[in-house]
């Protein structure tokens, strides 16, 4: 399909993300956006030109996933990967456009779980990691066990890496299936308030739990039919919580191989579910253990959860939340950290961030009344007043906070005295522009 | 006072337990929050002063469905004898005779009140603002649907549509009055912005236990739960 089409797509491609990021906009979607108008066929071209395609869709953790499988194999090979989170066919066709090569020993891209029939009509993956299946953006996906049907449904024999932890996904029943989880750590919990998997996949009994590691992921049984996590052939196991990382090891059980007292950067317990997802396709694409341990030590992150910035002196924390369960695990680190801090909510029910802002109501905002130190809370987005009062009945008592206009104040609350370390929570409509604006706070 | 919140919680409903507990704390009114599932005591219900009966996913709708016919005939004399439920979504639905799905298949409901609910092409999605018919201030009241049922009853409505689809997207009515019963589509947490509606099934509850006079109760500060209220207006009508 080497034809004239093909080529003016590219050429307008990358003019339009040429003039956008002159005018330093956000370029992750339009310039795919026009290349696939002009050429549709263009992801049939990706597919052409990668050897190996390697798939990572779910709810939560795919930007992570994917980044930290990049990081793991993109020494070794060439890669063409969509880094930045975006990841619906215009983002995968923006990162083509962005690193446009004849051809690629790997194409490693997170995708949308809506955008998946689209994708898969031209990608054919080859590894099919899963994430986790959480309740998210109901609105736009309709309920869990659409998203069920959606994700396991579009694997297409791929060799499928399951997450044995999610009783919803690990109930897969494709020929070609491997097995990933987190053992039990010190983080886990026994009890749980935000489930969203009462029931078994399979007899609709009622799931009994031994311990939960992030909502609903755990080491689950059912009473009645029996079903039960499947044994992993990779999982991490002996896990210590230090310094806001782990050391834990990781197992491959087929290959009786173990890599031990591992060092990562990265706290939530989620975290760990990427990096054994992630440290799993390494392992099956036969990259050195010495190697795999190096990397995932050295490995920050740019993107999404957790991105830490320095300005004006202090650290800015941005962590995107759009879910529940992300509201929860982020709260949850916060409440690790004692210094002097800000907390800023931002939220917005544009399309992207599902226009439905119930889910705020099923998130832990409990775990607020345990920070320490809050010298300062905002409260930002076109629906602030819901977060607010979503604060307000929880445990923590809302005393003294401050609804702000977020695009023109976050300035002023960055310089606040007394106060070390900022942490904005937005939602995705607001991730980017909160970026751009720290971005250019930093900026002499 | 007891609440049944129950293991249906798909749109934040959780948010409407915790605004009664809440509101009941701030006036010094002791809650006790008792769960109901499947391995309780069906007598257990009878101590009940408001029940909550929230939406769920299809499949688990099925399950509690199967379940909760077991109980039709107890909850249908305690909602005679005036028991205050909030009935949202699948709750709602499940109140009434039958819910037909979209393959003419039809799932039998608890028949306590005599009205149907059907599977009728696209789902009614998006945020709603209508006009209680209760006895209440304000009148509007705020929230968001999320329903593929189309339901069709000659009740009193719990009010007129203003912003949104309703019942059935036809008629210009949502959800449904009987006694204390309330049952409606305005999903999730649909008590922290409408305090008066919380506040409403609280003096109901309150009355026919301690034949309460209302007149005492307390006043809260509710200046950011009508923050909210009003921006849903202001954004959405």
């Amino acid at each position: 399909m080497k034809n004239l089409r093909f080529y003016i797509a590219i050429f307008a491609g990358n003019t339009v993300r040429f003039l956008l990021k002159l005018l330093r906009k956000d370029a992750t979607s339009a310039p795919g956006k026009i290349a696939l108008r002009i050429c549709p066929d263009i992801l049939k071209e990706i597919d052409r030109r990668c050897k190996l395609k390697i798939f990572v869709s779910g709810t939560n953790g795919k930007t992570t996933t994917n980044n930290l499988i990049h990081w793991l194999i993109n020494s070794d090979k060439v890669v063409l990967s969509n880094l930045k989170g975006s990841n619906m066919a215009n983002g995968l066709v923006g990162a083509f456009l962005n690193n446009l090569k004849e051809s690629y020993d790997i194409g490693c891209f997170e995708i949308d779980e809506g955008s998946l029939p689209r994708v898969t009509k031209h990608l054919k993956p080859d590894i099919f990691v899963t994430t986790n299946i959480f309740r998210d953006q109901l609105d736009r996906y309709g309920e869990l066990d659409k998203v069920k049907e959606l994700i396991l449904g579009h694997i297409n024999g791929a060799l499928a890496l399951i997450n044995a932890d999610d009783p919803n996904l690990a109930s897969y029943n494709g020929e070609k299936k491997v097995f990933y989880s987190v053992d039990e750590n010190a983080l886990s919990r026994l009890a749980n308030v935000t489930l969203d998997s009462r029931f078994c996949p399979v007899c609709n009994g009622k799931l009994e739990y031994t311990f939960y590691n992030v909502g609903h992921l755990g080491k689950y049984y059912c009473l009645k039919c029996g079903y039960k996590n499947p044994e992993s052939r990779f999982f991490i196991t002996n896990i210590r919580a230090k310094n806001n990382g782990f050391i834990f090891d990781f197992i491959d059980r087929e290959h009786d191989t173990k890599i031990q007292e591992i060092r990562l950067k990265l706290g939530g317990i989620y975290n760990l579910y990427n990096v054994c997802a992630a440290m799993s396709v390494a392992m099956l694409l036969g990259i050195e253990t010495n190697k795999i341990k190096e990397r995932v030590e050295t490995f920050t992150n740019k993107l999404g959860r957790m991105e830490e910035i320095e300005v004006y002196g202090k650290q800015v924390v941005i962590s995107l939340v759009k879910n529940p369960i992300g509201m929860s695990e982020t709260l949850k680190i916060i409440a690790e950290d004692p210094c002097p801090k800000a907390i800023v909510f931002i939220l917005n029910d544009n399309a992207a961030d599902g226009k439905d802002v119930s889910w705020i109501w099923d998130a832990d905002f409990d775990i607020l009344s345990e920070v320490k130190n809050i010298k300062a809370l905002f409260f930002g987005g076109k629906r602030k007043e819901d977060i607010a009062l979503r604060v307000k009945y929880s445990s923590f008592e809302l005393k003294d906070f401050e609804f702000l206009d977020f695009e023109r104040d976050l300035k002023k609350v960055i310089a606040l005295e007394g106060v070390n370390k900022i942490y904005i929570l937005p939602t995705y409509t607001a991730l980017f522009k909160t970026k751009k604006i720290i971005e250019n706070l930093k900026r002499p | 006072m007891n609440m049944f919140p129950k293991a249906l919680n798909l749109y934040g409903d959780r948010g409407n337990i915790i605004t009664l507990q809440k509101r009941c704390e701030w006036r010094g009114i002791k809650a006790n929050i008792v769960e109901y599932s499947f391995n309780s005591n069906a007598d257990i219900l009878k101590t009940a002063d408001i029940i909550l009966l929230g939406g769920a996913s299809d499949r688990e709708q099925g399950i509690m469905y199967s379940h909760l016919l077991s109980l039709k005939d107890l909850l249908k004399s305690l909602i005679e004898d005036g028991v205050c439920l909030l009935a949202i979504c699948g709750g709602y639905q499940l109140l009434g005779e039958a819910y037909i799905d979209a393959n003419q298949n039809v799932i039998k409901g608890l028949g306590v009140l005599d009205f149907y609910t059907k599977s009728e092409g696209k789902r009614l999605i998006g945020n709603i603002v209508i006009e209680t018919t209760l006895d209440v201030f304000p009148k509007t009241v705020v929230g968001y649907e999320n329903h593929g049922g189309r339901t069709y009853h000659g009740y009193q409505p719990f009010g007129k549509v203003l912003k949104g689809f309703g019942n059935n997207g036809k008629d210009g009515f949502e959800g449904l009055i009987y006694k204390n019963v309330i049952g409606t589509y305005l999903h999730g947490p649909l008590l922290p912005k409408n305090p008066h509606i919380a506040d409403y099934m609280l003096k109901k509850a309150l009355e026919r236990k301690y034949s309460f006079d209302t007149l005492q109760f307390q006043k809260l500060d509710d200046t950011l739960e009508y923050m909210v209220h009003e921006k849903v207006k202001e954004l959405y009508m």
